[in-house]
């Protein structure tokens, strides 16, 4: 198990190098004068080489690349073209905002999968079953940004119970529900699938046979018996899903206005700020290698089956 | 095994393996599914509503200051925009366009999977090791995130998220195809063929492919509607099309603004994509089912499943 988190701790240098390389090959490749993108067409060329020259992008293009990697090194980002401060000071203010939401909808997606799970599978082949599969696959084919508008427009404007948009002042838990409520949401379905699977699939085992055998009630074994054996791939999907929801976190930020990296991202891209979105990307890539690493461990901790396992 | 049937007997050409893919137990268990059927229909609806209906609706562009943002009425069935555009004009045009990229995303990456899968595990040793390493770090790297990237340093475009979508969704293919041919590598009839001297193509093209592609086509029809709501989140969050080019994504956004006013400039388009992706949703399922397509075993292709959902 050692070697398996060293072997992704190494792993996360390479994804920086990977993501700064492929940001710089494709922004080589393609001709684009970001002074342009910055000032607008109609200013002397002689202002344009200026702010190239500021910039250092009238640098060859290795030196531009080892210069930026110098620096990141050093945790700095650059600065910010939107908001001309240091793109490390902005992520890192940020931030805070984002973990608090993820936290809130990783909450939100546990308490989903394994409830609605349970029940499905309890209640298998009912009309309680059959509503709950339909609520999963509702959820796996809405766009995340279509449930979130359709909770404002429902809870915000027509119920008029839970604020819109922003983390309120000072944060409560008010402005939260919402957006965690979507973020969860957004990922439960398949999950809730998973949970129902691989709990029916534990009440064929010969080991629940035994259980029935020696008088053990139905809810107990699919608690007890059934619920433990498939923790294992259930915490696997939900702890992928915590790692995705890097992805999520962007569209539900946008649309609720909530103060996080995924917010930055939308500016970044409205403003072609190229620093801060490198930054930003950065940022939720490693989120996203560092809760994949922990899941992989998790995984093997919970299932004592697996630990012998070389993978 | 029904669909390995259905090859073997398909000797006499296009017409006849198209008959005996339709008359075939898996064409009839999927016939008997009600819901599914009805999503194919509505599918084919769809499509031939993106393809013809602009002959019939107004110019999904056409600026009519007059009537902004009207509710839905008999001359505009899905009300007006903030410039009196048509919504139904522009969601079927977003349509086609949100179609055409979730198609291509998933045909383009199922062709270089195969490939690539087919390769990497008919030939094993440092080919299959190579690729394998390789499809380990692509598949890490959200599909989201990418398209953002991608979006940012070549101009976001159907282009940029074509090309995103499709790089992200390779080693998911090449996983799946690989797998099965490993699996199916060491049976009688593939042994047997190769024992008669033909060549590696065509043991792959003729023998193997055959017997495991069904599968990976259930994977790829679920797919296409997950792909479908990945294009609308890029040209959501203004990664993707841009105006005045209509996708179902930037449709929803800029119906944002005016959600408490005209809340049908976004319910109806996003009516539309989530009853697309729900359509191929329960498509895949029914194939799922008819098909008697095993979900795979070994833990490695446990983790491919599990990356199904992207956004």
């Amino acid at each position: 198990m050692a070697r398996l988190i060293l072997v992704r701790i190494a792993f996360l240098p390479l994804v920086v190098l990977g993501v700064t390389v492929v940001l710089f090959a494709i922004s080589q490749v393609i001709p684009s004068d970001p002074a342009r993108l910055i000032v607008g067409d109609y200013v002397p060329p002689a202002v344009r080489a200026a702010i190239n020259a500021k910039y250092g992008l009238n640098q060859p293009v290795l030196e531009q690349y080892g210069k930026y990697m110098t620096r990141l090194l050093h945790g700095d980002l650059g600065t910010s073209i939107r908001y001309n401060v240091s793109v490390a000071s902005i992520l890192r203010s940020a931030f805070p905002a984002t973990l608090e939401l993820v936290a809130g909808g990783a909450f939100v997606n546990v308490i989903l999968t394994t409830s609605l799970g349970f029940l499905a599978a309890r209640f298998r082949n009912t009309w309680i079953d059959a509503t709950i599969r339909a609520f999963a696959l509702i959820g796996t084919s809405t766009a995340t940004f279509v449930v979130a508008l359709v909770c404002i427009l429902i809870f915000g404007f027509y119920l008029n119970i839970l604020p819109i948009s922003g983390q309120g002042s000072p944060p409560d838990i008010q402005h939260l529900i919402m957006p965690a409520f979507v973020l969860g949401y957004s990922d439960a379905g398949n999950n809730v699938r998973v949970f129902r699977a691989s709990l029916i699939d534990a009440m064929s085992k010969d080991y629940v046979r035994a259980a029935r055998g020696r008088g053990i009630g139905e809810r107990t074994i699919l608690l007890k018996h059934a619920g433990l054996n498939s923790l294992a791939p259930t915490i696997t999907v939900i702890g992928l899903s915590v790692a995705r929801i890097a992805g999520a976190v962007i569209l539900v930020e946008t649309v609720f206005a909530w103060p996080g990296i995924g917010q930055l991202l939308d500016v970044g891209i409205l403003w072609n700020d190229f620093p801060l979105l490198t930054g930003a990307l950065l940022l939720l890539l490693i989120y996203t290698v560092v809760v994949t690493l922990i899941v992989d461990v998790l995984y093997r901790v919970i299932d004592p089956r697996l630990r012998s396992e070389t993978s | 095994m029904s669909t390995m049937n259905a090859n073997v007997t398909a000797g006499g050409g296009i017409g006849a393996r198209v008959r005996s893919a339709w008359t075939s137990d898996s064409a009839r268990r999927f016939r008997s599914n009600k819901v599914a059927v009805l999503c194919t229909g509505w599918l084919i609806v769809v499509i031939l509503a993106v393809l013809i209906g602009p002959y019939f609706t107004q110019n999904p562009n056409q600026i009519d200051v007059a009537t902004r943002l009207a509710g839905p009425s008999l001359s505009h069935l899905f009300g007006t925009d903030e410039l009196g555009r048509d919504i139904l004009a522009r969601t079927l045009e977003g349509g086609r366009v949100t179609l055409t990229v979730a198609i291509l995303a998933t045909v383009i990456p199922f062709i270089i999977g195969l490939v690539l899968g087919s390769v990497a595990g008919y030939r094993s040793g440092v080919i299959d090791e190579t690729l394998t390493r390789l499809f380990d770090i692509i598949i890490t790297f959200p599909a989201l995130i990418f398209g953002i990237i991608l979006a940012v340093a070549v101009g976001p475009s159907e282009k940029s998220e074509i090309i995103a979508l499709s790089v992200t969704q390779i080693a998911l293919y090449a996983r799946l195809f690989r797998a099965g041919v490993i699996s199916a590598k060491p049976t009688e009839y593939v042994q047997g063929a190769i024992s008669l001297g033909f060549r590696r193509t065509r043991v792959i093209g003729r023998h193997i492919l055959p017997n495991i592609t069904m599968p990976v086509v259930v994977v790829a029809a679920s797919h296409i509607g997950i792909l479908a709501i990945a294009e609308a989140s890029l040209s959501f969050l203004g990664a993707g099309i841009q105006p005045p080019g209509a996708s179902l994504g930037n449709l929803i956004s800029d119906g944002q603004q005016y959600l408490q006013t005209a809340p049908w400039m976004v319910l109806f388009p996003a009516l539309f994509l989530t009853l697309i992706a729900a359509a191929f949703s329960f498509i895949a399922d029914a194939m799922r089912d008819a098909f008697d397509v095993q979900q795979p075993v070994s833990s490695d292709d446990q983790q491919v499943t599990l990356e199904t959902i992207i956004t």
